[in-house]
């Protein structure tokens, strides 16, 4: 059962007016997280198992559903459904968390309380913020919200999500694409080379080899560069083309209606233009200047924003040093946080954090590496302390292994959010 | 540690087996302050040891808490290779890895 506004204030009217009557409020602190995504949540059901009945805890998310940006590239690539990678919140009311389905648009700090679109205040005595990225329709000319119609990102999963793939679709052997890949940094580093690599795959395996896929990176460099490249020339020899702005100059600009993306030294003019825009925290984080540049600052021990003591911020929004920003490095700072938050309200001990992520990518069916590592604080930030990269040229079986690890590792993780 | 190994081994016992009897009679399934640092880190397991290990990732439900202790030491110090776990068990002393691995085999 998913509460709605009203019956969330219904149910909870009593607790409602803990700003005024702040004794009650000590009874049984209230966690207040906004964003239902591999951040808030994962530290919604965390810090449920582990405190019980001790807190209250409310997940404010606009949406019924939750697809997973993560596995996209999957659907794209023919390797997965939309239903495969679409999830629901219902089964969390029955860890003890309130879902409330609904926009948070802004946050009055001062009155500790997080304000919805139709202006009910929920009062929090910490909040959780994981509002993920938003794409910057500022960035880049001739690139707005309706341009991503006609050349489409596809990086957040949805409606988006489909159109890339219909678009792959219909390319016809001997067809252009071309793919705006930004600088850093951005949601998933690997993640527009795997989409490179599971679109090669989808050409390649219906016949048309004959298609050509062209990077136009904002970077001299990419991550796991050597392995996506030794991929691309012994899975998909004369498909893949990557120039960094070294090559082709920057690119200045994209006529959607041409179909063309104008770069500083050539125009190139394509049957598909996938646009990665640049990206930034979500809304709700820059509104409510927990951001600077874009992303927001956090402690490196807890997650807790540099400009707030009451708000801890996780995932994509957060400037989280050496982590990327990915699903995995939201699931693990979301359990930073959530022992933070029980160390302030009751009064736990601390833990040591022991940040970790792991990003599995797809050369092919069945065929995958990895780069990872655990982090730890470091003179203030978030920094490597022992980390891993699949080597170029390892066995058809490490790579089925590192596949199988990324399957498993999806259902365990999706199952850890959404029950 | 070395020259303390064997009363430190015992101590740990000990404390991880009160440690998980207190952890299971909790009300909610709710871990106790003390607990807090050792669930934590069991809750990071769950990222990949959860609902959906079994075929690419091992499950932790079969495993007793021995086999689980010896496993992760021995990706701890390279004797078994996976570069994940590898990272994921570096740095762990050996009490915490035995108080991890008991409340991992009494929490499923």
């Amino acid at each position: 059962m998913t509460l709605t506004r009203r019956g969330f204030l219904a149910a909870a009217t009593a607790t409602a007016a803990s700003l005024a009557a702040p004794a009650f409020a000590a009874a049984t602190p209230h966690v207040v997280i906004v964003g239902g995504g591999a951040g808030g949540a994962t530290a919604a059901g965390f810090i449920r198992r582990l405190a019980g009945d001790r807190v209250r805890v409310t997940l404010v998310e606009p949406s019924a559903t939750y697809i997973t940006c993560f596995f996209s590239n999957w659907v794209i690539g023919g390797l997965r459904t939309m239903a495969d990678i679409t999830h629901d919140y219902a089964r969390l009311p029955a860890s003890g968390i309130a879902v409330v389905q609904a926009r948070a648009s802004r946050i009055d700090r001062d009155a500790r309380s997080v304000v919805l679109d139709d202006g009910t205040a929920i009062a929090y005595d910490r909040l959780i913020l994981s509002p993920g990225i938003d794409l910057r329709y500022d960035a880049l000319p001739g690139y707005t919200e309706a341009a991503s119609e006609i050349m489409p990102h596809a990086w957040k999963a949805g409606p988006q999500t489909e159109l890339l793939k219909r678009r792959l679709d219909a390319v016809k052997d001997g067809g252009s694409i071309v793919m705006l890949a930004p600088a850093n940094p951005y949601r998933c580093p690997p993640g527009p080379y795997e989409r490179v690599s599971l679109m090669a795959h989808v050409l390649k395996s219906t016949g048309r080899t004959k298609a050509r896929i062209t990077v136009l990176d904002a970077k001299e460099k990419f991550s796991k560069q050597a392995l996506f490249q030794e991929a691309w020339e012994q899975l998909y020899p004369g498909m893949v083309e990557w120039l960094p702005p070294s090559v082709h100059g920057g690119v200045e600009r994209v006529d959607p209606a041409g179909s063309s993306v104008v770069a500083g030294l050539d125009t190139f003019k394509a049957d598909l233009v996938n646009v990665i825009p640049p990206q930034h925290a979500g809304a709700i984080a820059r509104t409510s200047d927990l951001a600077k540049d874009g992303w927001c600052p956090v402690d490196a021990t807890s997650m807790r924003s540099a400009l707030d003591a009451n708000i801890f911020v996780i995932g994509d929004a957060a400037s989280a040093g050496e982590m990327p920003k990915s699903a995995f490095s939201a699931n693990s700072q979301a359990k930073v946080a959530g022992a933070n938050v029980l160390a302030d309200l009751l009064d736990w001990p601390r833990p040591d954090p022991r940040f970790f992520n792991t990003c599995w990518s797809l050369l092919g069916p069945d065929d995958g590496v990895k780069v990872g590592a655990l982090y730890a604080p470091k003179d203030g930030a978030i920094a490597s302390a022992s980390g891993f990269l699949s080597a170029p040229g390892e066995t058809a079986e490490e790579h089925r292994r590192s596949a199988a690890e990324a399957e498993a590792w999806y259902a365990s993780i999706t199952a850890e959010m959404f029950g | 540690m070395a020259a303390g190994e064997g009363h430190l081994h015992s101590t740990h016992l000990v404390r991880a087996a009160l440690l998980s009897v207190a952890m299971v009679q909790t009300v909610s399934g709710a871990a106790r302050a003390d607990g807090m640092p050792i669930a934590y880190l069991a809750e990071t397991c769950h990222a990949c040891h959860g609902k959906g290990a079994g075929q690419g990732i091992p499950a932790l439900t079969s495993l007793a808490a021995p086999q689980i202790a010896e496993a992760v030491r021995a990706y701890r110090d390279g004797t078994r290779k996976n570069a994940v776990m590898n990272a994921a068990a570096s740095g762990l002393d050996d009490g915490t890895i035995r108080e991890l691995a008991a409340y991992l085999a009494s929490n499923r």
